[in-house]
């Protein structure tokens, strides 16, 4: 206990990522402990930073639809889904029914996909690879489904400027109805897990609280608020596209734990399967598409915010009344999450970062060359990609 | 089916507006008698600073000195949260920037809108109301190069630590090299 | 709270067949709306080329041959396309389609990527052009 006392002026910094096998996706973070108790905790991003907003000012409209889908893997169709929704109020276009039916349909069914891989995820930062491994092989039957509907297990390409690109056919919808029946019964099943098996709430009941108060001054988004007890979802607040129709009930959890995330997920894909039965039951008819999209867009802005499976996603386009944006701006909820991980982070044990870091469902969308040396003597040294190259390459030589 | 009705989009903005009324300009109510002058005959009259011009829509125009009031005045109104600061390059002969504060209340979006000049653009922060604006102002510092006084922390958080200075991917003069 | 709430699935799975499939020794059908490998019809082409316009990955290239006579070549970077099926949609006269047989298509070399279609008498001709053409440069 002295000696702690004696060494608390310094710092001792665990620096986990880019390259880390806890997370799969790229980002760095430093965290001061002491102990085994964290301290504070830093990000960086960037690390696949591909300069999408630029991109777009050089692209025409319609090809911007296929850039914006490729933001996110795992969301492709949000992405699609909110830029093409903007275009069309900007240029004034309305959008069959049935399209709309049937892009809301397959924005749900990404949604279960969505859901599936992050419970997988999480469960497998947990140290529960069983449940990985079967959330994941049920996640397969909704990804056969989407391959079959779109055409693509990823990247769908489902919408166009003015409708979509496909229909549902009786075939597809008896399909499709199968398939919730089936996703339904292991969801009840994974609910039942998550809420009751002993060693798994070790890891997650009252670890990483954020009660609501720190999740509205955070500014969380998504599934992690509404585990917080935020009452925030655009498709209740702001019903866009076939919501109007088939509206969909908000799922709410207040204890902000990671338990309650996982909780606010799965109840969520209830409220999918409902919607898509209802979706398919009730079909609207009509065209898929409008007969003729405008390529130029007359001079104005928009904001289109669509909730996607991690949040809530923004986007705001201008156009100067030419074949391409002049400003397309994307705000998506990780970035926001984000923050709240750093913030959530201090007086945890370091062994729960990763499960605190799943937990916000995150989507590293965004290099630094420089890497700090702390050597012996304890001075700080800032290295450059060159450097630590020649580094390696004279460290190996020496060996040989 | 519905746990709480929605609502409307009119009472929302009545409510922005009512909050907002010192910054929007005479102009735009001169000529109005009712209780609630801007928002008779609604989608004629809204006030279109900006130019965003949809139903669901606030736009007002402020300046950098006011822009904490504002903000502050939203906020001790319960009126929504910020969604996001956009920053949008005007053009070189233009010779601004905009800086737009986007927040969102249900289906109601206010806009607040900020325009400073190309070769001197400064904006103070606003993380000492909203501490999470930090990610959007630090990217708004290195994609446009906005000067943000008082902001807790100005390092890169897309861009390389390698970035050249005074290098502002987002301006329009900024040419991308083809491949 | 309870232990082991996964045990019945485990035990359960040694009755049941595995989930996965031994590709390449055993195939699951391809859906037909699988997007594969671009075709085009050379009979219907006007040269419109809002294909080439809009496709994100500028995978096409439409080569004039004659206007008037509406005689074109189609040049496909395969290793370009991302296989968005957006030129079918701006086709107005439907020459594109993909295959939903031709998806395998992977190779050692680039060579197989650059596919021309067209007639064979325009081929042959637009071949001639870029030959003359490559020969005029190194020059």
């Amino acid at each position: 206990m002295m000696l702690e006392m004696t060494q608390k002026e310094e710092k001792f910094i665990i620096p986990i990522g880019p390259q880390h096998p806890a997370l799969k996706e790229p980002g760095h973070f430093e965290f001061a402990v002491d102990g085994e108790l964290v301290t504070d905790a830093t990000v960086r991003l960037g690390y696949v930073h591909r300069g999408i907003e630029k991109g777009a000012e050089a692209r025409n409209w319609n090809q911007n639809l296929y850039l914006v889908e490729r933001i996110c893997g795992i969301c492709s169709h949000i992405h699609a889904f909110t830029y093409a929704r903007g275009v069309e109020r900007l240029a004034e276009v309305e959008v069959p029914p049935r399209a709309q039916a049937i892009r809301v349909l397959v924005a749900e069914l990404e949604r279960i996909h969505s859901h599936m891989l992050w419970f997988g995820v999480a469960a497998h930062e947990a140290g529960f690879d069983t449940l990985f491994m079967f959330s994941w092989r049920d996640r397969e039957t909704i990804m056969d489904i989407l391959e079959g509907l779109t055409g693509n297990r990823v990247n769908y390409s489902a919408n166009v400027l003015g409708g979509v690109k496909f229909d549902v056919t009786d075939e597809h919808r008896k399909t499709i109805l199968e398939a919730v029946d089936f996703m339904e019964k292991r969801t009840k099943h994974y609910l039942n897990v998550v809420t009751t098996d002993a060693m798994f709430l070790q890891r997650t009941r009252g670890i990483g609280v954020a009660n609501l108060q720190q999740a509205h001054r955070l500014g969380i988004l998504g599934p992690t608020a509404r585990a917080s007890g935020v009452k925030r979802d655009v498709r209740v607040d702001a019903p866009y596209s076939a919501y109007k129709q088939f509206p969909i009930k908000m799922v709410v959890e207040t204890a902000g734990d990671l338990e309650a995330r996982f909780v606010v997920r799965l109840k969520e894909l209830f409220e999918s399967y409902r919607l898509i039965r209802e979706i398919l039951n009730n079909m609207p008819e009509g065209d898929l598409q409008v007969k003729r999209f405008p390529r130029r867009i007359k001079p104005g802005e928009v904001i289109s915010r669509v909730e996607a499976p991690r949040g809530e996603v923004f986007y705001y386009i201008r156009s100067n009344g030419g074949e391409m944006p002049e400003r397309l701006k994307v705000r998506t909820p990780t970035m926001m999450n984000m923050a709240s991980v750093l913030a959530m982070a201090v007086g945890h044990q370091l062994a729960d970062m990763p499960m605190l870091l799943v937990g916000i469902d995150p989507c590293f969308s965004c290099n630094d060359r420089g890497v700090a040396i702390c050597n012996s003597k304890g001075d700080h040294d800032q290295w450059t990609w060159e450097r630590l190259r020649q580094h390696g390459i004279d460290f190996y030589a020496e060996k040989v | 089916m519905l746990s709480e009705p929605i609502t409307p989009v009119e009472d929302l903005l009545k409510q922005a507006e009512a909050i907002l009324i010192p910054w929007i300009p005479e102009e735009a109510i001169q000529g109005l008698d009712d209780g609630y002058p801007l928002m008779l005959n609604y989608t004629d009259r809204r006030i279109k600073v900006t130019g965003t011009g949809f139903p669901d829509c606030l736009d007002v125009n402020v300046s950098a000195e006011e822009l904490l009031t504002v903000i502050q005045t939203l906020l001790d109104n319960d009126w929504g949260y910020l969604a996001t600061i956009t920053g949008v390059d005007l053009g070189v002969e233009a010779g601004e920037i905009e800086v737009l504060y986007h927040f969102c209340h249900g289906t109601a979006v206010v806009t607040l809108s900020v325009k400073v000049p190309r070769e001197n653009p400064v904006v103070p922060s606003i993380c000492g109301i909203i501490p999470s604006a930090s990610f959007y102002e630090r990217e708004l510092l290195e994609m446009f190069g906005v000067t943000i006084t008082n902001t807790p922390n100005t390092d890169h958080l897309f861009l390389p630590d390698n970035w050249p200075d005074n290098t502002y991917p987002l301006r329009k003069d900024f040419v991308m090299h083809a491949n | 709270m309870k232990i082991a709430t996964m045990f019945s699935d485990v035990v359960g799975s040694f009755w049941k067949k595995p989930a996965t499939v031994q590709y390449p020794f055993e195939r699951v059908e391809a859906p037909t709306r699988l997007r594969g490998k671009l075709e085009w019809d050379p009979e219907k082409c006007t040269g419109c080329s809002l294909c080439s316009k809009d496709c994100p990955a500028d995978a096409i290239e439409i080569i004039t041959i004659d206007k008037k006579a509406k005689r074109f070549v189609m040049q496909y970077h395969m290793d370009r396309c991302t296989y968005c099926a957006q030129c079918i949609e701006s086709c107005r006269f439907s020459c594109i389609e993909m295959s939903d047989e031709q998806w395998e298509l992977a190779a050692t070399s680039k060579v197989p990527f650059e596919v021309s279609y067209g007639r064979e008498e325009d081929l042959a001709e637009a071949l001639a052009k870029f030959a003359l053409a490559d020969t005029v440069e190194t020059e």
